[in-house]
């Protein structure tokens, strides 16, 4: 007993402090970094050279103010409008008799299959202001384009269709879980219907829609791929953006200054977190006995039901049809035109040959499969692992580790890979530009959202189930064998596959580490359209949706499990 | 003051639970009454509450509040909600955890059928906290209240507006047993000191048998019987209600004498027995015989009575407190009775048993 007490101990420490090391290392480089003049062969934990200029220089320059403003603008323009969309379509689905509602959540999620990239690519498409599709007709009704992709409106537009589904799943589930009969009693009191939307409805709602705002705030702050793709050419910088330029663009790089910028976005997400924090826990205080679960009572829309036919139309054509038919149109042109019958004639499937004939193309695919399937496996192996400590022991400490798994969702993916640059870039070593680096950043991103689901899957299986084994006379091994991989085998998968295809998806820890031989899809992507290949990137774009929906249907088929994605 | 007629509500099966529903049901509840529908989870007791509030939209029937028809199929009539005279309790007493106490129970008045001013709706909040004896927790918000204290509110909101008619959906159901107890009998006070006319859902037949002046049982959307407590419990119609309410045992029979001043005559498994019948029956007729565990008397010495007795052996015995539960087998036959926790018994020794005939009643086995 106490040889295995003590074997727990040490796997616990030794699991928590290599965490804690893992993900406080980086973090505590960038902090240390924004306060020295540093360059290239200077990173590192040394306190000389200290100053405070970074911040001096960052802060002085008056088009960090307008890039302050254009975060803001960004991150709160794409909230409202992922709230707008969100809130319409949970309604539509969870309160009115609108039929076939049943199928608003498949609906609503398959613009999840389009990476941020390819959307931007389709939205500059839709929205060029000459040859966009949108805007002609706009230019010869009006004179004028409908949106300029190269703004922040129609930026906000695109981050807001993309965060849409999200919203949805937080506010279906908010609504959800409201007990109806808080809105019966209002009727029941004699208030007319409006009274009780205005009076009970509404404000019970509010805590829980604000916190669900503030998440969307939080991830609009850190979102990078649209504002890169549609802002930075036009000189629309954002945080995100302007960090990138400063550490990849610039030559040299300007470290001092994107550390900077750095600890500003970190203090906006921290303090967005500590936020929602404490809107979470004011959530709860409004957690109510609950009755009978009786179904509320659905708005009949009658005759208004076409209207809520046209905005799932309307969420379907901009969400997913649009982007993926202009893609589809460009994929098979030479050169971009708008859709025409004597475009029609130069169709070709070249663009696809030329694509799937680039040798570094393969490398590429190799090298996302690599960083989806070792990321996610490690991710997983961990946090199954640091759950099983922090829910089936009782040792003192577990607390911290559970603190030390939170710790990276406070820090933006592109925070993450700014830390993990700096402490690659202190110290010889040969994982630097390898695909190896970003699986280390990736897995430190993804541990808060790897642990949503072990923890899940942990407390799931009740302690008693692993007693009876014992009981029963079973082993450590045969206890593991025959009780714990079945039971969460599952919940393993389900989070395998998520993060398999999140790390598909996320291109900014990527883009920021990609050497020339750690070049992943995504990044490879953007590369072309970067080139002015816009016929090839569109095809390429094609393949990877395509790719995407296969592998997002193989895995919704396998997921039956607790539903912790439906947070990220 | 209610008035249901032939209403009837069906659901479809939803993820294969079929849902209960309600079959052509009547009912009337008189002014001032205490009424329950009583019966098991699915049998319909909520539907119809809840169509009465509006809140479910029956197919067809009627639903008279009072004068005002509140629901009709044959007229297209389908009053909402908020426009009928009624207040309501819910299981899970639905108090808005945005608001204070005093916010919840002032809603009706400020926001309800019949608004008045503010400083008039203060004194009738008050006193409807006095009333459920609240008055100090006004400015409490209302997240900070315990189950009983929430009950308490709810009550005061849903009698705040004076309405003529309160809806109760098992609002005992989540309370501790100790506070159940106190509450069925200040909820009946409560009711019967303002005179108004009850309508309380219950699966729970003591809350059922204490606090009502008439219960229905329903069974699968209909009501199987209609009296007071002492008849339901005292003249079951039906084997369903007799297993519902209390402990029963059950005896089949045969009617093999001739029936008189409406007792007769049963042949059963542990010999003929005199019976009260419920219904009129005919000879030769096949029957069923409840008797309450309570009503069985054991025979001891010499002053034996003629008829209905029988010899058993005491199987268990079970000391519950008050009383003793016994099983006695006679002629094969395992029967249930309680009697006094003083009576001196042994296990395994022989007994005799007297069934007192206007206790034993002959139930016609019907349809269950």
């Amino acid at each position: 007993m106490v040889a295995e007490l003590n074997l727990r101990l040490i796997g616990f420490w030794t699991l928590t402090l290599a965490l804690g090391i893992f993900v406080a290392t980086p973090l505590a480089l960038l902090i240390v970094n924004s306060f020295r003049t540093v360059s290239v062969g200077d990173l590192g934990f040394q306190l000389t050279h200290l100053t405070l200029l970074n911040y001096v220089e960052a802060y002085s320059n008056p088009k960090t103010f307008g890039m302050f403003l254009n975060s803001l603008w960004f991150a709160l323009g794409s909230m409202g409008v992922a709230m707008v969309f969100g809130c319409s379509l949970a309604f539509l689905c969870e309160r009115t008799d609108l039929r076939f509602r049943q199928f608003i959540p498949a609906l609503v999620m398959i613009p999840l299959i389009m990476p941020g990239v390819v959307k931007g690519i389709a939205w500059i498409f839709l929205l060029s202001p000459r040859i966009g599709v949108l805007n002609q007709p706009w230019i010869a009704l009006f004179g004028r384009p409908l949106l300029d992709a190269q703004s922040i409106p129609a930026m906000v537009w695109v981050e807001g269709i993309s965060m849409s589904p999200l919203t949805f799943l937080l506010i279906g589930s908010i609504i959800q879980r409201m007990d109806p009969a808080l809105e019966e009693a209002g009727a029941g009191s004699g208030a007319p219907k409006w009274k009780v939307l205005s009076r009970v409805t509404l404000p019970l709602l509010m805590p829980a829609l604000a916190g669900v705002a503030l998440l969307l705030f939080i991830r609009g702050i850190e979102a990078f791929e649209i504002p890169m793709l549609m802002g930075a050419n036009a000189g629309i910088f954002v945080f995100s953006t302007n960090i990138y330029h400063a550490l990849r663009d610039a030559s040299p790089p300007e470290y001092g200054l994107a550390f900077a910028y750095c600890m500003t976005l970190i203090l906006l997400t921290v303090g967005a977190l500590w936020l929602y924090q404490r809107q979470l826990r004011r959530t709860e205080r409004y957690t109510v006995v609950m009755g009978k679960g009786y179904r509320p009572r659905l708005i009949h829309l009658g005759r208004w039901s076409w209207l809520g036919w046209g905005f799932l139309g309307f969420y379907g054509v901009v969400g997913a049809l649009l982007p993926f038919f202009i893609l589809l149109w460009a994929s098979v042109l030479p050169y971009y035109e708008p859709p025409s019958w004597e475009a029609l004639a130069k169709v070709s499937l070249d663009n696809y040959v030329t694509v799937l004939r680039m040798d570094d193309l393969w490398d590429a695919a190799k090298n996302t499969i690599i960083l989806g399937l070792a990321s996610s496996v490690g991710t997983m192996f961990l946090t199954v692992l640091a759950s099983w400590f922090i829910f089936r022991t009782y040792l003192g400490w577990r607390k911290l580790l559970d603190f030390v798994l939170f710790l990276p969702y406070a820090f933006p993916g592109m925070i993450v890979g700014v830390a993990f640059m700096i402490l690659f870039l202190s110290f010889k070593n040969p994982l630097y530009n390898t695909i190896w680096i970003i699986v280390l950043a990736h897995v430190v991103n993804f541990l808060p959202i790897g642990s949503r689901f072990t923890h899940a899957a942990i407390v799931q299986v009740h302690k008693e189930l692993e007693e009876a084994a014992s009981a029963s006379g079973a082993g450590f091994w045969r206890t593991l064998r025959h009780v714990w991989v079945p039971l969460l085998t599952p919940a393993l998968t389900n989070g395998t596959l998520f993060l398999l295809i999140l790390s598909f998806k996320v291109m900014s820890v990527a883009a920021l580490l990609q050497g020339p031989d750690s070049m992943v899809l995504s990044v490879y992507l953007w590369n072309i359209w970067g080139g002015g290949e816009a016929g090839l990137a569109s095809a390429l774009s094609v393949l990877l949706v395509i790719t995407l929906g296969f592998f997002t249907i193989v895995s919704r088929s396998l997921a039956r499990g607790p539903a912790a994605a439906r947070e990220f | 003051m209610i008035k249901v007629e032939r209403l009837s509500k069906s659901y479809p099966g939803h993820d294969d639970r079929t849902v209960a529903a309600v079959r052509e049901l009547s009912f009337q509840v008189e002014p001032g009454e205490f009424y329950t529908l009583l019966g098991p989870s699915g049998c319909g007791k909520t539907t119809t509450l809840r169509s009465i509030a509006g809140f479910e939209r029956p197919e067809s029937g009627e639903i008279r509040i009072g004068d005002q028809m509140a629901y009709s199929s044959a007229k297209n009539v389908n009053v909402p909600p908020h426009k009928r005279d009624f207040g309501i309790v819910f299981q899970s007493y639905a108090i808005w955890p945005h608001m204070t106490v005093y916010d919840n129970v002032a809603f009706p008045l400020l926001h309800g059928r019949v608004r008045i001013g503010k400083r008039e709706a203060r004194e009738r909040v008050i006193k409807a906290l006095q009333l459920v004896q609240l008055d100090g927790l006004a400015d409490r918000p209302a997240p900070l209240l315990s189950g009983g204290q929430q009950q308490r509110v709810a009550l005061a909101r849903a009698l705040v507006h004076e309405p003529r008619v309160l809806l109760l959906d098992e609002p005992l159901s989540n309370l501790d047993a100790k506070l159940r107890e106190e509450m069925r009998l200040e909820i009946r006070q409560l009711v019967k000191r303002l005179g108004i006319t009850a309508l309380y859902v219950t699966h729970d037949q003591l809350e059922a048998l204490t606090m009502s002046d008439r219960v229905a049982v329903m069974n699968a959307g209909r009501i199987v019987q209609e009296g007071t407590p002492v008849e339901i419990y005292k003249k079951p119609s039906d084997p369903f209600v007799a297993r519902f309410i209390g402990l029963a045992n059950f005896l089949d029979g045969r009617v093999c004498g001739t029936l008189s001043d409406g007792f007769g005559m049963v042949q059963t498994a542990i010999g003929i027995l005199r019976c009260h019948f419920v219904r009129p029956a005919s000879l030769d007729e096949k029957t069923i015989i409840m008797i309450r565990p309570e009503d069985v008397a054991f025979v001891q010495g010499s002053n034996e009575p003629l008829q209905n007795v029988v010899d058993g052996k005491i199987e268990v015995l079970v000391f519950t407190g008050d009383a003793m539960d016994c099983r006695v087998s006679v002629a094969g036959q395992d029967l249930r009775l309680k009697i006094s926790s003083s009576t001196p018994l042994q296990p395994s020794s022989p007994v005799r048993l007297y069934f007192p005939a206007e206790r034993c009643l002959a139930i016609q086995s019907g349809s269950e």
